[in-house]
């Protein structure tokens, strides 16, 4: 009951909201305006032109310091009758700015309302959490930061040295922030950065318990920047981010290993080279009858092109296992063993671009995954409706191998929903 | 969520192709200076006026028609608030380092793009984003080869281009006179600039005229061709006023006569001669929000 209710008022907000806005649009689009071909002189031009009236006038906020944001989500499933698969409200709260003479800080709480239609509803019914939290000084050449934030390694997204924050999983790539405390010190053009976490967030399934404890993890990354180039040395001992099933006594564990890479991007032309290599030791394996550390290379290549407002993004990622035996095996989504190859390798290719001059924004996207155990294809739609509004429609579907670990993912189906205001 | 930014935001001043400017004393009522040797002035005093400018900037954009014989906004407009810093360097500092934050809309607050832009053509230009939801900064792939299909990139969605705020590169162009008389009540000399076959086949442009206001070497207008000599694109600059005298533009607005689209730039605040250490314009700016908010802080104060 008390949930029905805070969904129709949770409605009627936005929805009040909405309709302000389209109010307030309405006043700008004048019937009496006519499209003519502008190609000729205008020869009227002068400082006294008043093109945009008093719309150009950036809009006083009343509570300028405060950044709040509302999107509501819907998931629809194709292959059962369109079921709702999620449905859910999010709410966002943030501010910014400086601390003192030499600080800057930064806070979002995001409050998630989960719907009865939600696949999340029946454990979860609404969640309230630190999205975002951070305090950084500056003092001559170093800069702290502790808080919940996202550090980003290596050149490629979801890449060999990408590893340090979990992401939302195979749907979702956003980063999932972390608590962090870390120092850089800036020369002339390479800086020196470290980072600490005590308590790292490690992605599994609610219905299996980790064994291990969890382990702290650090690391360190050496930038250097030049002309047409940038590149980074780094070294950690991380946690995994998803855990691993142990097929052996049927526990999850996620425990550290250490990681000496390197990354660099050139650009030529129009589009940007990313290459990142990795060498992963004391990384978890499963083999028959066994729950063992082995070391892995793990590297990537990719091609980043920019033409105009269409962008590329083409890449190659391979994870090589430098111990291997024929009895290693790979646990499916459903726990079950299945065998590893040696060289696993990914493959990425993504393509957007605008129609036109106008608001809408379309992308194409398809990963092939594990040697082809995997195709994930995925289309979105975007409208970037106003400066505050924002809309955005997409549709993945997952073709999975019989008898491998993605299996259970074969014919997946979502059609997503998802508009956003912001203020 | 970061939104997606895939344009360069190569945020040299508009001052420095565009709105030039030169001081009174060095008037020309009647020039007898060749083509060329009026666009290297208004290089000059753009350079001169440019350096260790800090500037706030709101950008508006919207698509256009007219009503009444007058060009109006036929939809709310995109409204882009961004600060920039800039400095010259390089050999005769004819190369630029920028860095611009965006401070509005709230969606896009604290965006920062830091740009380098070199005179020499054989050198690229180079910028870079900080994405705050990925935690890193990222190298931007800007538009250099010489494929004619191309365009260069969209400055923050609008209708300004990379290519509309290059400076330099004299010897790219070929320059003819083709008129002097009054405009708007001041001196100009029409300006033909045809790029040389290698700068051709970069531009976006077949050819561009500008009407160069011949006292103050600034330019007030500038027609926008493709490579078939049809007109595409075009820029009007208004409010002109000495400030720091020095002549310029306040209010920059590029038409795009074939999307109906348009852009005005009008700079809120602008300020020459600031101290703007080169330290600042690296990728700390980016990524370590709280030197950056530090020395821009001391920016505006300078600036008041």
């Amino acid at each position: 009951m008390f949930n029905s209710l805070l969904r129709q008022v949770i409605f009627v907000i936005f929805g009040f909201i909405f309709l302000l806005n389209v109010n307030a649009d309405d006043s700008f689009f004048d019937d009496d305006t006519v499209f003519d071909e502008s190609g000729g002189e205008f020869d009227e031009w002068s400082d006294d032109s008043d093109v945009f009236g008093e719309d150009a006038d950036i809009e006083k906020k009343t509570l300028s310091w405060l950044d709040l944001g509302v999107t509501q989500k819907w998931g629809f499933n194709p292959a059962s009758d369109y079921s709702t698969t999620e449905e859910r409200t999010e709410i966002t709260l943030g501010t910014s700015g400086s601390v003192s003479d030499s600080g800057y800080g930064e806070v979002e709480l995001k409050a998630t309302q989960y719907w009865p239609s939600d696949s999340n509803y029946s454990t979860e019914k609404n969640d309230l959490e630190v999205e975002k939290a951070f305090l950084q000084f500056s003092f001559d050449d170093w800069s702290t930061k502790i808080g919940k934030y996202t550090i980003g390694w290596g050149e490629l997204e979801g890449g060999a040295l990408d590893v340090v924050n979990p992401s939302g999983g195979l749907t979702d790539p956003s980063m999932l922030p972390q608590w962090f405390l870390s120092a850089t010190r800036y020369f002339d053009n390479r800086d020196l950065s470290f980072f600490y976490n005590t308590n790292p967030k490690i992605s599994k399934s609610k219905l299996l318990v980790l064994k291990n404890d969890t382990y702290d993890e650090f690391g360190m990354r050496y930038g250097i920047s030049s002309e047409g180039s940038d590149m980074a040395f780094y070294l950690g001992q991380l946690v995994p981010n998803d855990a691993l099933i142990n097929l052996t006594d049927g526990q999850v564990y996620a425990t550290p290993y250490q990681l000496i890479g390197f990354g660099v991007n050139k650009a030529f032309n129009d589009y940007l080279l990313k290459f990142d290599v990795a060498y992963k030791n004391n990384i978890q394996q499963n083999r028959t009858g066994q729950f063992i550390k082995v070391d892995r290379l793990d590297w990537d290549l990719a091609f980043d092109i920019q033409n105009d407002d269409r962008q590329w993004l083409i890449s190659i990622n391979s994870q090589y296992l430098l111990d291997f035996a024929d009895d290693y095996l790979t646990p499916s989504i459903l726990g079950v063993g299945v065998s590893t190859k040696r060289n696993s390798m990914s493959y990425m290719a993504s393509v957007s671009d605008k129609f036109g001059d106008s608001d809408w924004k379309w992308g194409l996207s398809n990963v092939i995954s594990s040697n082809n155990d995997l195709n994930l294809s995925s289309a979105t739609l975007d409208w970037d409706i106003n400066d505050q509004w924002q809309a955005s429609f997409s549709g993945t579907y997952i073709d999975a191998k019989d008898n491998r670990a993605f299996a259970a993912l074969d014919d997946y189906q979502r059609v997503n929903l998802e508009i956003k205001y912001q203020y | 969520m970061n939104k997606p930014i895939t344009n360069d935001l190569n945020l040299k001043l508009l001052l420095v192709t565009f709105c030039v400017a030169m001081f009174s004393l060095n008037a020309f009522a009647d020039t007898d200076l060749s083509a060329r040797e009026i666009m290297e002035r208004v290089d000059e005093e753009s350079r001169k006026s440019t350096d260790s400018a800090f500037t706030r900037m709101k950008l508006t954009t919207c698509k256009y028609g007219k009503k009444d014989g007058k060009i109006k906004c036929a939809e709310k407009p995109r409204i882009k608030l961004v600060e920039n810093a800039q400095i010259n360097t390089g050999i005769d500092d004819k190369d630029t380092k920028s860095v611009a934050i965006i401070l509005e809309p709230a969606s896009e607050r604290g965006i920062g793009m830091l740009s380098y832009s070199y005179d020499d053509s054989d050198r690229d230009n180079e910028t870079w984003l900080y994405l705050s939801a990925l935690g890193k900064v990222k190298r931007i792939s800007v538009r250099n080869s010489d494929d004619e299909e191309t365009e260069s990139a969209s400055i923050f969605g609008t209708e300004m281009t990379t290519e509309d705020q290059e400076s330099g590169k004299l010897d790219d162009y070929t320059y003819e006179l083709l008129e002097q008389g009054k405009f708007r009540g001041r001196e100009v000399a029409v300006i033909e600039s045809t790029p040389k076959p290698h700068r051709l086949s970069k531009s976006s442009y077949g050819k561009t005229q500008s009407w160069v206001d011949t006292e103050r070497f600034i330019t007030l207008k500038v027609q926008m061709f493709d490579k078939n000599s049809n007109p595409i694109k075009k820029l009007e600059v208004g409010k002109v006023e000495k400030i720091n005298d020095v002549w310029m533009g306040r209010s920059l607005t590029f038409f795009n006569t074939v999307s109906n689209r348009l852009t005005n730039m009008r700079l809120e605040a602008i300020n020459f001669g600031v101290d703007i250490q080169e330290d600042f314009l690296t990728q700390r700016a980016l990524t370590d929000q709280a030197f950056r908010e530090k020395y821009l802080k001391d920016l505006r104060k300078q600036a008041q």
